[in-house]
């Protein structure tokens, strides 16, 4: 069984390379960030292959390493270093070379999400982007249920507001025309 | 998700799990019954609503810029087996088993490797003792039987016998922006588990060229290599072990001038063909940066 387990993880690992590295870039904020995580989680993926339980997914459990090595080991490096969390703009809008015009609400929408604080911005990411259910967040994440709600509402009240504000700001703009 | 709490007062986070479809029918209907009567609660769940993006459709912008080939090259990298045992080496580069040899893959990734093979072949015929398993197909008896031997003389031979190799070519066309240096060190760091950075491992009139990481004897080993003057190749290595703890001390191994230290995780040597004095104050300067 174990054996399998390895197979497993030896093959699907693949697969996963660039949601893994989309993660990273996520937490990180550094696109360097994220390589250094994908190749940590891969190690440690590959040394704890038999950890790995058959039937359950691969996906959920190389997020929860890449999480785990994010948040015990290169987060406080990071921020000791002065890295990471950098602004949107210089990280995930991107240079704008080959811009397609459908790409521009989507870029404006990473924008708004990179103002939410990085714990709404993660669980944001997991579940609307990822598409975990709240306790499949919750465990990637090691924390509570709740926890990954009240992130969530947050995090939709802030974009709601800004939303509102964009709507308002409309407004007046046309009633000064 | 039904059950996290009984029927009372609506909240944020029950409005937000009903517009993303997580509550069960009962309590979604519950949610309803109470959005219908209360208008605050009604403009609230309007605030959440206005709140959803298209979140899956702007993420999956960035898997388009993911470094698709480097993403690759780290997996290939990582699956990269360790040595059989009966071809188990004694200092060799676990490129592939430590985070962060992105860093490795941004530079030239086998370069370092080329290197060591080369190196390798070297001590294998000066020295029997320094090389690469996966690199270098040397009978299995005969690199066993040279590990024991490397085990026993102790890691600061083995750099020594490393360090020997390295000319001021080895080096000169090493190194790399800033960044680049940040990005090794952070590898090195991560290896080690303590905190290196460039400003903390530069020391004049070293310029710091690379770092890298190796294995001895089974446990973690760093090498930080600079050119003295422009030309003279010095080390300094850090070790991870258990040690009694030892102050600074001179030897000299195969003409190259030696200050080591040790503490109690850690051994430190700094290494290379500069007088004595001058290697000194450079091993004391850089003790003081890294402790």
């Amino acid at each position: 069984m174990s054996d399998d387990a390895h197979n497993t993880v030896n093959a699907g690992l693949a697969e996963h390379l660039t949601r893994l590295w989309r993660y990273g870039l996520v937490l990180s904020g550094s696109r360097d960030a994220a390589e250094d995580l994908v190749q940590a989680t891969c190690v440690r993926a590959l040394e704890r292959s038999q950890q790995f339980q058959e039937g359950t997914r691969l996906d959920r459990w190389l997020f929860s390493i890449l999480n785990s090595i994010w948040k015990n080991e290169l987060r406080s490096q990071k921020i000791r270093t002065g890295e990471g969390f950098v602004s949107a703009e210089d990280v995930l809008v991107g240079d704008g070379a080959a811009e397609v015009e459908t790409n521009i609400f989507a870029r404006q929408v990473l924008a708004e999400v990179q103002t939410l604080p990085e714990v709404q911005r993660v669980t944001v990411f997991l579940v609307y982007a990822e598409g975990l259910t709240y306790r499949e967040a919750a465990e990637t994440l090691d924390v509570p249920v709740g926890t990954i709600m009240s992130r969530l509402a947050a995090a939709r009240a802030k974009l709601g507001q800004l939303n509102q504000d964009d709507a308002t700001g409309k407004k007046e703009t046309d009633r000064t025309k | 998700m039904s059950n996290w709490r009984d029927h009372g007062p609506v909240t944020d986070e029950d409005l937000v799990a009903y517009l993303d479809g997580m509550l069960e029918d009962e309590l979604a209907e519950y949610v309803e019954g109470e959005v219908r009567s209360d208008r605050d609660l009604n403009a609230r769940l309007e605030l959440l609503r206005r709140g959803e993006r298209p979140f899956e459709e702007a993420y999956d912008l960035l898997l388009h810029e993911a470094p698709q080939k480097r993403l690759k090259q780290i997996l290939k990298l990582a699956k990269e087996p360790p040595p059989k045992p009966a071809e188990e080496t004694e200092m060799e580069r676990p490129a592939a088993r430590t985070a962060g040899m992105a860093a490795g893959a941004r530079r030239e990734p086998w370069a370092g490797w080329r290197m060591l093979a080369a190196a390798a072949v070297l001590i294998a015929v000066f020295a029997g003792g320094l090389y690469s398993s996966r690199l270098i197909q040397v009978p299995g008896q005969k690199q066993q039987a040279a590990g024991d031997s490397w085990s026993k003389k102790g890691w600061r031979a083995a750099v020594a016998e490393y360090q020997s190799l390295f000319i001021t070519q080895t080096l000169q066309s090493a190194g790399g922006d800033e960044q680049e240096q940040a990005s090794s060190m952070r590898v090195v760091s991560n290896y080690l588990g303590i905190d290196l950075t460039a400003d903390k491992v530069s020391v004049a009139p070293l310029e710091l060229k690379r770092a890298d990481v190796l294995k001895f004897a089974g446990k973690p080993l760093v090498q930080v290599a600079y050119l003295a003057n422009g030309k003279t190749p010095v080390s300094f290595c850090i070790i991870k072990g258990k040690r009694k703890p030892h102050e600074l001390a001179q030897e000299q191994r195969l003409g190259l001038n030696i200050v080591y230290w040790d503490t109690d995780d850690f051994g430190f040597m700094v290494i290379g063909d500069v007088p004595k004095d001058q290697l000194d104050e450079i091993a004391r300067k850089l003790r003081r940066q890294v402790s």
